[in-house]
């Protein structure tokens, strides 16, 4: 997702919008529709995660809007604004696209489109819909897994299959946006001897992929609420542009249930780019609703990160991984949550999170890099210097309408 | 994958199949509409917005009524096999992924039926004693 202010663009955007209305579009044309998601944590060390720190922080501000409009009975748009709350405003263009519906079964999509991959790509930004606040960090978490949308021109479609069952499918092509924050990642190529400290990243950064193709594949099966399914894309990424080594490939797979009480989710992802990074993220997510509007949530969330090189001075392949930063490749975590839905629209969410790893629970850049500096520097094999658990507490009110 | 598999078989075993529940609606169509029966499972494909034409080629136009009644409670669960509050959630996501709107409520079952009569590709439900004017007929939905 670009923070570039587009504004005017969203404004033009929804100003086009409501002169198409005024132009013949009856109602049910055209419809606006928001969300939005707030939160504040606390974390029990120096650690930030999900927005959470140790003096407690409420930071994580976001809301948006989405215009869907039908031209006709075969042509449709989309498009959806963000605004980021989180310290000076920013606004964002997600999405805006056409799709044409030649059938069910074959729907033509082109411009700035949702990526279809794994459950939750698509509403990224609608919290009120998953459990937690956020969705799961070793698949959607900013390690550029995944981008929010696609550019370029897609087909999508629905058929029966035997019995009760149903397909749903997205192929697509063209480029993607995929954000990453990963000053833990490029602090541990600094004691491979692939980066300074100088070069740690500070903020978040998009890995530009071109030449993309991708697709998803989602199989609904008897059971009512109930889908197994498989994503994937390859592209080429313009940080390494040494041709074989800008490859990145991603693959997901995807289970749901969704039922009354029930809610259960599972997805295992596996990223490879070139021959010089490997991912891997799986979870399971469950929810149950005890009525009154209360529901429990419990999460078991892994990620690890395979990335080559070696220490300065160590003869190749040398595999011995320095110990000092060695918690910056994985992240394990196990939190519980409790939900007040106050309307199927509007959620109340207080979780509890048990982190093992820095991955994605990590001190600030600044002293993510004088930690490591310092005990880097003193001994290349000494003991991990940060503080590899992390406890994070968070609530937050989200809503869509 | 293999594990997510034999955990969705086990949690389906579990959990089981949506109870069927007695019969406490009527489906109706415009009285043009020459479909006269539908099975449940297109009827699910329709409400779901999977089916977007009938069989005679025109476009279908899908209302609901409003979210207390409790004749969609009851169409929720006998058609859709959940109830109300996790559509609402289904339908968010749809919404919000670009794939589709909720179908159209109308607040009265009255409203539905108006609404039906007046638009010849509509569909609805009304509750299984509601009194039906010449526009509209009642669907059979088999099994």
């Amino acid at each position: 997702m670009h923070h570039h202010n587009v504004r005017n663009l969203a404004i033009a955007v929804a100003l086009s919008a409501a002169t198409a209305g005024a132009q013949g579009f009856t109602p049910q044309n055209v419809e606006v529709h928001g969300f939005g998601s707030w939160n504040a944590g606390a974390t029990n060390n120096s650690n930030l995660y999900l927005g959470s720190q140790n003096r407690g922080s409420s930071r994580n501000a976001d809301a948006g809007f989405t215009i869907t409009g039908r031209m006709d009975e075969k042509l449709s748009f989309v498009t959806q604004v963000q605004f980021d709350f989180s310290g000076q405003t920013q606004t964002s263009l997600d999405y805006v696209f056409a799709q044409y519906d030649f059938n069910d079964a074959l729907k033509l999509r082109a411009g700035q489109v949702k990526q279809p991959f794994g459950l939750y790509t698509e509403t990224i930004d609608i919290g009120v819909i998953r459990p937690f606040l956020s969705a799961p960090q070793a698949v959607y978490g900013p390690t550029a897994n995944i981008a929010e949308a696609f550019r370029g021109i897609g087909l999508t479609g629905n058929f029966k299959l035997p019995g009760t069952m149903s397909m749903d499918y997205d192929v697509y092509g063209g480029g993607l946006n995929r954000e990453e924050y990963e000053p833990t990642l490029d602090a541990y190529r600094v004691m491979q001897g692939r980066r300074t400290f100088a070069q740690v990243s500070d903020g978040f950064g998009t890995e530009i992929t071109d030449q993309v193709y991708g697709g998803r594949l989602m199989m609904n099966l008897p059971f009512q609420g109930m889908r197994i399914g498989a994503s994937g894309y390859h592209g080429n990424t313009a940080e390494f542009p040494i041709p074989g080594r800008g490859d990145v490939q991603t693959v997901i797979y995807s289970f749901e249930y969704v039922a009354n009480r029930v809610g259960f989710r599972s997805e295992a992802l596996r990223e490879w780019e070139g021959d010089h990074d490997r991912q891997n993220g799986w979870y399971y997510e469950g929810s149950y609703r005890l009525g009154g509007g209360w529901q429990l949530a419990g999460l078991f969330d892994r990620a690890t990160t395979h990335t080559k090189g070696k220490k300065p001075g160590c003869a190749a392949p040398c595999s011995d991984l320095p110990s000092v930063g060695a918690s910056m490749l994985y992240h394990k975590e196990v939190a519980g949550g409790l939900n007040y839905y106050f309307s199927p629209t509007f959620a109340m969410k207080a979780s509890y999170h048990h982190i093992d790893g820095n991955r994605f629970a990590q001190p600030s850049r600044d002293d993510l890099v004088s930690t490591l500096q310092a005990a880097y520097t003193a001994n290349p094999t000494g003991p991990n210097a940060l503080k590899p658990t992390t406890n994070a507490f968070l609530l937050g009110a989200q809503f869509a309408f | 994958m293999r594990k997510i598999i034999t955990f969705a078989i086990c949690l389906a075993a579990l959990v089981g199949a949506a109870p069927a529940g007695a019969q406490q609606y009527r489906v109706i169509v415009n009285a043009a509409n020459t479909t006269t029966t539908l099975s449940k499972e297109d009827l699910a494909r329709v409400y779901l917005k999977k089916m977007s034409t009938w069989k005679n080629g025109g476009s279908v136009t899908v209302v609901d009524q409003a979210p207390k009644s409790p004749v969609r409670a009851a169409f929720s669960m006998a058609v859709l096999g959940r109830d109300v509050p996790t559509m609402k959630n289904y339908w968010q996501q749809s919404l919000f992924s670009g794939r589709g709107v909720p179908p159209l409520e109308q607040p009265t079952e009255a409203q539905v039926v108006a609404f039906v009569a007046a638009n010849p590709g509509a569909i609805g439900y009304v509750s299984s004693e509601a009194q039906l004017p010449e526009g509209v007929k009642t669907v059979t939905v088999t099994q």
